[in-house]
């Protein structure tokens, strides 16, 4: 093939379908409790009292720094805090290929980036980074354009880390989910649930749908198919291992029963089993914010989509006329 | 999306080409504009932007039949600068940023009234790449870059001085063609996904050369 068509070729053929592809609205429930002095490690005891909070949520992936694999939720909601009247904001950033989907194993901490703003006329009354929470995927709709939907559960502890605002903020119990919610897309689009597998929708083309395998391998619950040590730490009950719960300094080891190391040494580590994309076990170094890169990677690349078979000669239908009339016409000029 | 976009574009101009090519007069059209853009959606924000670009068009008439036909191809580029809106829900002052590149292909007819004047019609498709940032009490709470599919209409008059110069005003009317649930910026603002419902209007003076 001449040089000039083949650069043609990948310039047209850079449309990579997206995972996530979400771009909704939505909601937010949790409750919430402030504490003004003092930083909480583990999470409290609910009174019984307690207010459960509603607010409103927007979900795009395009905002999000995991790329368009992820999702970026911003939450807002009125409150009265420590500091008076406020507007509490929580910006949750998730890497959806991480996520298992049984909403019972939280995602892995690398896949998670949290943070809790207060703001009241123009001022900042509370920043707070996550120093303890966890996030449950419980549904996902992939699509390639704007239209996945997800649905979730989060708990988190928020502080101050350079110390400037005292106190913590408390998130129990949380949901976020979008509107349309998973639940209602899989009716419109007819998708029967799959109970856990990741759902991929692409109806850009020729209108069908097409469903992924089960993305999630063995981060964070199930077995570590491999024992090669990519989601040590991992492998014990799911519902219980949370990673680095309690742990804002970064994986002291406190929570999961299979290994002080639940987090250390997972960076790009192990996933010698390849294929479905196992190893989604971030963690990394300090407080859990680092994050496999290339178990990302891995993750995402180990998606197969079934469907049509002329998938693959329809997604580039457009560019294969093109440059046939573009040769056509080169070879007409000659003649 | 956009590569493919574009190809389809490709087809049209190469395939429809040589049907516009007629005796006389000129065949080409580079016409730079600029002018003033306005935001028809996103309620929240009363942005009024500057827009400025250029349209390739190549094109002719039929023989017995006044109208000219122009394929044009436009790139524009709009600016919406830092808008600080107000948000009620917690009396403070949020400060948006928006900008747009456009490409957008279609069809100019070009009908003449009397004497050098004539009137332009647009209608096209294309895409639209937006640049979105949101500030507020000194925190970036988002930035997003979107691809959209528009349609874009515009009408306008067009005064040709010479054979080789015209200049002219066009209104253009450009709309998202694609489902959208909403906006995450207008979410933060505290508007609904009515608010969000996207489109915009541009009147620009043209300045164009024949050939």
């Amino acid at each position: 093939m001449n040089g000039r068509y083949f650069i043609l070729v990948l310039i047209m053929g850079m449309s990579f379908p997206a995972l996530a592809g979400i771009d909704a609205p939505g909601s937010i429930h949790f409750h919430w409790l402030a504490e003004g002095e003092t930083v909480l490690e583990e999470y409290p005891d609910l009174p019984p009292d307690a207010e459960r909070f509603r607010g409103r949520a927007y979900f795009n992936s395009d905002a999000s720094n995991f790329g368009s694999n992820g999702v970026l939720i911003w939450g807002g909601f009125d409150l009265v805090g420590p500091a008076g009247r406020g507007y509490g904001m929580l910006l949750l950033d998730l890497d959806l290929t991480m996520a298992p989907l049984d909403g019972e194993t939280p995602m892995p901490h690398g896949a998670i980036r949290a943070e809790y703003l207060e703001t009241w006329e123009d001022e900042l009354l509370f920043e707070g980074e996550a120093i303890v929470g966890d996030v449950w995927i419980i549904d996902v709709l992939f699509h390639q354009d704007d239209e996945g939907a997800v649905e979730g559960d989060f708990a988190f502890i928020f502080a101050d880390p350079t110390g400037a605002d005292p106190g913590c903020r408390v998130f129990l119990d949380g949901q976020f989910f979008t509107d349309p919610s998973p639940g209602k897309l899989r009716d419109k689009y007819h998708v029967p649930d799959t109970h856990g597998d990741a759902t991929y929708i692409d109806t850009s083309c020729s209108g069908d749908i097409y469903y992924v395998d089960d993305p999630q391998g063995c981060d964070c619950g199930g077995e570590d198919p491999d024992a090669s040590g990519g989601c040590e730490g991992d492998t014990a009950d799911g519902s219980d291992c949370s990673g680095c719960e309690g742990d804002a300094g970064g994986c002291d080891g406190g929570g999961c029963d299979g290994g002080g190391g639940g987090c250390e040494g997972d960076v790009g580590g192990g996933c010698s089993g390849g294929g479905g994309g196992s190893c989604g076990g971030g963690g990394g170094g300090g407080a859990c914010a680092g994050g496999g890169g290339g178990a990302c990677a891995a993750a995402t690349a180990g998606v197969r989509a079934r469907g049509a078979p002329l998938r693959g000669v329809m997604k580039f239908f457009p560019e294969i006329v093109v440059l046939m009339f573009i040769g056509g016409m080169r070879r007409r000029l000659r003649g | 999306m956009f590569p493919k976009r574009l190809s389809y574009l490709m087809i049209f101009v190469f395939v429809l080409i040589p049907l516009s090519v007629s005796a006389g007069g000129t065949h080409f059209l580079v016409e730079p504009y600029t002018g003033v853009t306005f935001n028809a959606g996103y309620t929240k924000e009363d942005a009024v932007g500057l827009e400025t670009g250029a349209v390739l068009a190549v094109g002719g008439k039929f023989k017995g039949f006044p109208p000219r036909f122009y394929l044009y191809l436009k790139a524009s580029q709009s600016f919406f600068g830092s808008d600080d809106v107000f948000v009620d829900e917690r009396q403070s002052t949020g400060c948006v940023r928006r900008s747009y590149t456009g490409v957008v292909g279609g069809l100019r007819t070009v009908i003449p009234l009397f004497g050098y004047l004539r009137l332009n019609l647009e209608v096209g498709a294309g895409t639209m790449f937006s640049q979105n940032k949101y500030i507020e009490s000194g925190r970036k709470l988002a930035e997003y870059e979107e691809n959209l599919t528009v349609v874009d209409f515009g009408a306008g008059l067009n005064l040709r001085l010479y054979r080789w110069l015209s200049v002219g005003i066009m209104y253009d009317y450009r709309f998202v063609a694609e489902d959208e649930y909403g906006d995450m910026i207008t979410t933060i603002l505290g508007g609904s996904v009515t608010d969000a419902e996207l489109g915009w209007s541009s009147v620009t003076a043209t300045l164009g050369f024949h050939f």
